[in-house]
């Protein structure tokens, strides 16, 4: 390791100075959004969709430092966590066929689907590898022309458009032995599912850093405009996601003043108001849009995404036709109601007990970006 | 998972790929979704591919915007585990200046205000 090392230093994003500063100027805010009409006697509900703010939020403890009248609710944040049942046991049964090597992320090899899981039909024989990018799975593809290599696609707009640069990378290369199980999401249509939804509530939006980074700010203006949310594309670090929560009161109390609601950026650094064009334009050469089921939040029209015809070879469901086992929601599972921020973690029936990490339940506790690892991993000592 | 720690870029290649250093560790990473990147910048990375450029000045810009906010209170009861690193609340103003090359970490400029 050279000495001369140089460091993008982002210790201030760190700082305990600069966060007792912002914490300050959210009880004040609190306070005064308590005063008014709106506000008066309710808790103020801000939600983020994000796995990594989930995370985020529960490591630096941010909840013990809230005014009581401020909520921090956790939404449909995890790609992984929001993957319908059906969609896991599909990639389990694909795992199962011989000549087959199913590659996944690491975070969905633990995950139930309604009967089994990735690493236990690992255990039992099936060629199932975690890869840390799409393109490691073109390299296989390319070293072993025996086999099929699938790819198990999840993710938001993070993510897919990678998948789309390693699909349109196969197609250049000929590679005829890889294909992917296109299960990606994406993300404003959900929005609009919660901002619409009463029993949801949400008064406000701590948007996600990096799929912002690739969509930009403009598919999130409706929340804005057509339901008065305030959103704030927000960062990951102790201070940068203290500073998204103050703008967002900030707006509120403005809103409350008679001003109209706003989507801006708290992460400047990375994120630019017209998002990746390159990686967006990628994204849309290689899928379409399509209907898909979201765990919790039922089928939401258009949040899905399918290879365009051109690619149509690349696609595991038609390469591989199994038919999995009926799919199931498993019993005393409250996901769904954890995944739409109507329940916190803690709250399920099962949490800590039936649901531990050892042992899940669902893929909220196990998914490292869910929800309720997150609240499990980070809960208090006392709570221990 | 994203992870937020930006990469330097070492070293521009061939097909779009670049040589980057992240925390000390050298990694190649695909650069088809950042065509324009070049030697020296620093990259977000995320599943191997850069997702972004990562700018320092903005990040100065927002650093400074935190500095400079009013904060109408007087201190509330300070934290233990500020206390632990050495935060003094009635030296408070003193932390509310302009940002300094960026380091980001507090100094002391005199005596506090009253």
């Amino acid at each position: 390791m050279s000495e001369e090392t140089p460091t993008f230093d982002l210790s201030a994003f760190r700082d305990p100075a600069l966060a007792h500063k912002l914490i300050e100027r959210i009880s004040e805010l609190a306070a005064a959004l308590g005063e008014t009409e709106r506000f008066e006697g309710r808790p103020i509900k801000l939600m983020e969709v994000c796995g990594t703010h989930t995370m985020a939020i529960a490591k630096a403890g941010l909840r013990s430092v809230m005014p009581d009248n401020i909520v921090l609710s956790s939404g449909p944040g995890c790609p992984v966590c929001v993957t319908a049942n059906p969609d896991i046991d599909l990639a389990i049964e694909v795992a199962k066929q011989p000549g087959v090597i199913l590659t996944t992320f690491g975070d969905m090899i633990k995950v139930p689907g309604s009967w089994t899981s990735l690493a236990q039909e690992k255990a039992r024989g099936a060629d199932v590898r975690v890869v840390y990018s799409p393109l490691d799975a073109l390299a296989l593809a390319a070293d072993t022309p025996d086999k099929l290599v699938v790819f198990v696609s999840v993710g938001f707009e993070t993510t897919t458009p990678i998948i789309a640069a390693s699909v349109k990378r196969a197609a250049a290369a000929g590679l005829e032995n890889f294909c992917i199980l296109a299960a990606n999401k994406t993300v404003p249509e959900a929005l609009r599912a919660l901002a619409g939804d009463p029993e949801v509530g949400i008064d406000a939006l701590i948007l996600p850093g990096h799929v912002s980074t690739i969509i930009g700010t403009a598919p999130y203006e409706f929340l804005a405009d057509e339901f008065g949310v305030p959103g704030v594309v927000t960062g990951f670090e102790p201070v940068d996601v203290l500073l998204g929560i103050e703008e967002l009161l900030s707006s509120l109390l403005e809103i409350t003043r008679g001003g109209s609601a706003k989507i801006s950026i708290a992460y400047e650094r990375a994120v630019k108001p017209e998002g990746n064009v390159v990686a967006v334009d990628l994204m849309n050469e290689i899928f379409m849009p399509c209907d898909v089921a979201w765990r919790g939040l039922g089928v939401i029209p258009g949040t899905g995404l399918k290879l365009r015809e051109p690619y149509g070879r690349f696609d595991a469901t038609v390469r591989v036709p199994v038919e999995p086992p009926e799919s199931r929601e498993t019993p005393g599972c409250q996901c769904g109601q954890v995944l739409r921020g109507i329940i916190a973690p803690p709250e399920c029936r099962l949490f800590g007990r039936a649901c531990v990490p050892e042992h899940p339940v669902g893929p909220c506790m196990v998914s490292s970006e869910g929800s309720c690892a997150a609240f499990y991993r980070y809960r208090s000592v006392e709570e221990a | 998972m994203c992870l937020a720690v930006p990469a330097h870029i070492t070293e521009k290649k061939s097909d779009q790929k670049a040589t980057v250093d992240i925390l000390g560790l050298t990694r190649d990473i695909s650069l088809d979704l950042l065509p324009d990147a070049k030697a020296g910048d620093w990259v977000l990375v995320h599943a191997g591919f850069g997702i972004e450029i990562v700018d320092e000045a903005d990040a100065l810009e927002t650093i400074e915007l935190i500095e400079q906010m009013p904060v109408g209170f007087e201190p509330t009861e300070v934290p233990e585990a500020f206390q632990e690193l050495g935060y003094e609340p009635e030296k408070r103003s003193d932390y509310i200046k302009p940002a300094d090359s960026g380091k980001g970490s507090v100094e002391e400029v005199g005596a506090p205000h009253e």
